[in-house]
């Protein structure tokens, strides 16, 4: 895992600029949730760490290696999206196990991490299925398995949970939540839902038109809201948060 | 006001800026430095091995076909001559072969896709038993090639045909008089043969796209049938009618097989085979190839830019 | 209140145009394989059944007047009184086929993952290049003619002229498949996971895409095996590819011969629809 360094990002496409000057730590094992309604730029900024964006201008670092130009596959970041996109060419296990053989892994050793990683998610039975046949949920834990089997220098979700039903979700959630901090993973978690990115992560950044509106603890951002549109935002619909948990 | 000096120093700099960007255009492909230079390295790479294939099979074929039909010899391309188009344009027999191309292939496509879209209508929207096989059925002939399509209507209308022998114990007149499959209206029917199936898929894929509310709407209004298709179904599917028009009527004028089996009527694509044939003049058939390629490509682009023509393949 | 004659008649007219239409299409398909077992064939219907000598002929396992009409066969192999030929026409014909299929492929589906996968300046015209049949195999003929006197008439001539003439159908089959995968995702994840460009292509996309890749082979084989127009104008001599043979039987033979001839070319696509549907529907498992 790493520390992670987003220094003055900026990313225009012609005449719209998706993300302005955007500036983010995420220190190694914590967890920062990316919050803010669609086209807020948190997508841009995550595909800009993951390196399927290079910034127009602005650095990117993993510890103190400036990643700015490299390629996404030399980076080593786990990708987890909301549609999963599994390989349905290979089998769970064969998927979990892919990050591994691309690095040269030896079969058994890989075939051995990857039962490790199913196991530990509660899938492990299933390694031999073909992921067209698993449930949502199942899936979703298949690509987190992926992701986290290269053992990433941090891991990104994209909406991970979105599409899922409530009741899975907030299992999963806890599941995750759980794994993730167990781990030590270093993570950046994008969402528009705020309950989530309250409960899994350790810092919240709100963006908004491209900018960081603020970043702290959720109890930071909750209680104390930097500008008015986090206040808006924040507020909006989040009736109870369960602080206790903290 | 500005100086001549003055306009070509801006020329000069536009140049400038020209060059830089086309050599860091080249450049990052070359050698990529960020995401995007990669992906468009990516894309010359994906389309390069199409465009080679183009190239030589395509492109280069049919420029050279360009340059021996303006040649001013018959064998080599040297010069510069319209000679081979002087034939083209006041021979009177060329103009009878265009003129049959033409009026065969428009009536056949007329024919074709008036019958398509019934068809289409009903596979589509009537619940009809056995469906799946009617829809194959109607497809299965798209796979034949024209002489096999013209063997269909020797088997229908030929002298052993079904209907001309049905006809002639009917009427009691020999079979050889009442065969039609070798003259102008066998090959007219010939030619439908092999583009109501083509129309069919591609009225089909039209219908699959309708508004079904809309009609529902206007039935639920007291609309009969009929109104219901002139006003509500025909605006809707008359971008795919025209688009099925032009992809049907470029496959009539593509039809050869067929006329080797049916030799009745001369057409363009079959005069090329025989200035081939019967001397080899290359020349008049690379004027006769190009004139058809010019024809099809500035007809298929007029008839999708100036109509409303939807083509989805 | 009289009923509108559309609400009477419209639909039995419209469902009535679609039967005429299928029985137009399908009666002298049916005919002419019922024809191909017939002994004679004048008359209102064909007579004299049952008898295999047609497609016996025409296969070129009996001995016929003017034997170059059947099909030839090629001894491979002989052991004591027996000998395993193989109808060398039929295989030459398979084989040029695929070797069209096989440019089709390198050509087509990189392009189609291109314009399926990137937005690009000039997308569209890429797309419209693609999938829209340059000439037609007359032209195309012509042109080969001039511009490759001594290749056209070649098996070499004959497999590129296939492959650009058939490649459209392989990209619109192979970018329909693309386009109902979700690519972008593919192809992020494989790459997060440290497989370069290339690598991800060939090991997740392409074999993700199999049932698109391998209908559209099918459609081009099909479509390559009975192109007639290109190969009329350019073969010269020896093998003839299975178009020309279908021809020579349609124009020379007798009609239950050539009935036979056509049925046996049915057969072919029948089959090659069937396995089209087995893999639309089922989708090939490479996996083993």
């Amino acid at each position: 895992m790493a520390r992670i360094t987003l220094d003055s990002v900026r990313k225009r496409y012609g005449e719209t600029t998706a993300v302005n000057g955007v500036s983010l730590t995420v220190d190694d094992g914590e967890i920062v949730g990316v919050l803010g309604p669609s086209g807020c730029g948190k997508t841009t900024t995550l595909r800009t760490v993951a390196g399927f964006e290079t910034p127009t201008a602005g650095t990117v670092a993993f510890d103190d290696q400036d990643v700015t130009n490299v390629p996404p596959e030399n980076r080593n970041v786990g990708l987890v999206f909301q549609e999963y996109a599994l390989f349905d060419n290979m089998t769970v296990g064969e998927n979990v196990a892919f990050g591994l053989k691309m690095r040269g892994i030896a079969k058994a050793k890989r075939r051995k991490r990857a039962t490790e990683l199913l196991d530990m998610l509660g899938i492990g039975e299933m390694a031999d299925r073909d992921p067209t046949t698993l449930s949502g949920g199942q899936q979703q834990r298949v690509g987190l398995a992926r992701a986290l089997a290269i053992e990433p220098n941090v891991l990104l979700l994209d909406e991970p949970m979105t599409g899922l039903d409530a009741k899975l979700k907030a299992r999963l959630r806890d599941e995750v939540g759980e794994l993730l901090s167990e781990l030590d993973v270093t993570g950046l978690y994008v969402t528009h839902d705020q309950e989530e990115a309250m409960l899994m992560c350790d810092r919240i950044a709100v963006m908004n038109d491209g900018r960081m509106e603020q970043v702290g603890t959720p109890r930071e951002v909750y209680e104390s809201p930097a500008t008015e549109f986090v206040s808006e935002f924040v507020s909006l619909d989040a009736p109870q948060l369960p602080f206790v948990q903290w | 006001m500005a100086t001549l000096g003055e306009h070509s120093e801006r020329a000069g700099s536009r140049l400038r800026a020209a060059v830089h960007l086309a050599s860091t255009a080249v450049g990052s492909i070359v050698d990529p430095v960020t995401e995007r230079d990669r992906t468009r390295r990516r894309i010359v790479a994906l389309c390069a091995p199409f465009a080679t294939l183009l190239a030589v099979a395509g492109a280069y074929p049919l420029v050279e076909v360009v340059r021996i039909s303006v040649s001013a010899e018959q064998y080599r391309s040297v010069g510069f001559a319209l000679e081979a188009y002087g034939t083209l344009v006041t021979d009177p027999y060329y103009r009878g072969v265009a003129f049959n191309s033409l009026w065969l292939a428009g009536g056949t496509t007329l024919a074709s896709v008036g019958v398509a879209v019934p068809i289409a209508h009903a596979l589509e929207k009537y619940d009809l038993p056995g469906e799946d096989v009617l829809v194959t059925l109607v497809s299965f002939p798209i796979s034949l090639p024209g002489i096999v399509a013209a063997f269909m209507i020797l088997v229908l209308l030929g002298n052993n045909g079904l209907v001309t022998n049905l006809a002639a114990l009917l009427t009691g007149r020999p079979a050889t008089d009442l065969a039609i499959a070798v003259s102008a209206p066998g090959l007219f029917v010939a030619f439908c043969y092999s583009m109501i199936p083509r129309a069919t898929l591609i009225l089909r894929g039209t219908y699959a796209e309708l508004d079904h509310a809309a009609e529902e709407a206007a039935q639920s209004l007291g609309a009969t049938p009929w109104r219901t298709f002139r006003y509500v179904t025909l605006p809707q599917i008359r971008p795919g009618i025209t688009g099925a028009v032009i992809l049907t009527f470029r496959t009539g004028l593509a039809i050869f097989g067929t006329l080797i089996v049916i030799q009745t009527v001369v057409v363009w694509t079959l005069q090329i085979s025989r200035e081939l044939a019967t001397g080899y003049d290359i020349q008049v058939a690379g004027a006769m190839a190009t004139a058809y390629f010019l024809f099809t490509f500035a007809f298929t682009a007029l008839g999708l830019r100036y109509t409303d023509a939807e083509v989805g393949l | 209140m009289s009923v509108a004659p559309s609400r009477r008649f419209g639909r039995g007219l419209v469902t009535a145009t679609l039967l005429l239409a299928v029985g137009f299409l399908m009666v002298p398909v049916v005919l002419t394989f019922v024809g191909s077992f017939a002994g004679e064939w004048s008359g209102v219907l064909p007579s004299e059944f049952i008898t295999l000598q047609n497609w016996r002929e025409v296969l070129g396992l009996a001995e016929t007047i003017g034997s170059q009409r059947s099909m030839g066969w090629n001894a491979i192999l002989s052991v004591g009184g027996y000998t395993l030929a193989v109808p060398s026409e039929l295989i030459f014909s398979v084989a040029l086929a695929l070797g069209g299929v096989f440019i089709n492929l390198v050509v087509g589906v990189p392009i189609a993952y291109a314009v399926a996968r990137y937005d690009f300046r000039g997308d569209e015209w890429v797309n419209a290049i693609s999938v829209l049949p340059l000439v037609p195999g007359v032209i195309l003929g012509v042109a080969f003619l001039r511009a490759y006197p001594d290749l056209a008439g070649t098996s070499f001539g004959l497999i590129v002229g296939y492959s650009l003439l058939k490649a459209p159908f392989m990209v619109m089959a192979v970018r329909s498949e693309f386009e109902s995968m979700p690519l972008q995702r593919l192809e992020e994840s494989a790459r997060s996971l440290g497989a370069s460009w290339p690598r991800t292509f060939l090991t997740v996309i392409v074999p993700n895409a199999r049932s698109g890749i391998v209908s559209g082979a099918i459609i081009c084989w099909t479509l390559a095996a009975a192109e007639f127009n290109f190969s009329y104008i350019v073969w010269a001599k020896g093998t003839q590819p299975l178009a020309l043979f279908l021809q020579r039987h349609i124009s020379n033979s007798s009609f239950t011969k050539a009935a036979a001839a056509v049925s046996m070319f049915f057969c072919i696509i029948v089959v090659i629809t069937v396995l089209l549907q087995q893999v639309g529907s089922r989708g090939f498992d490479t996996r083993g």
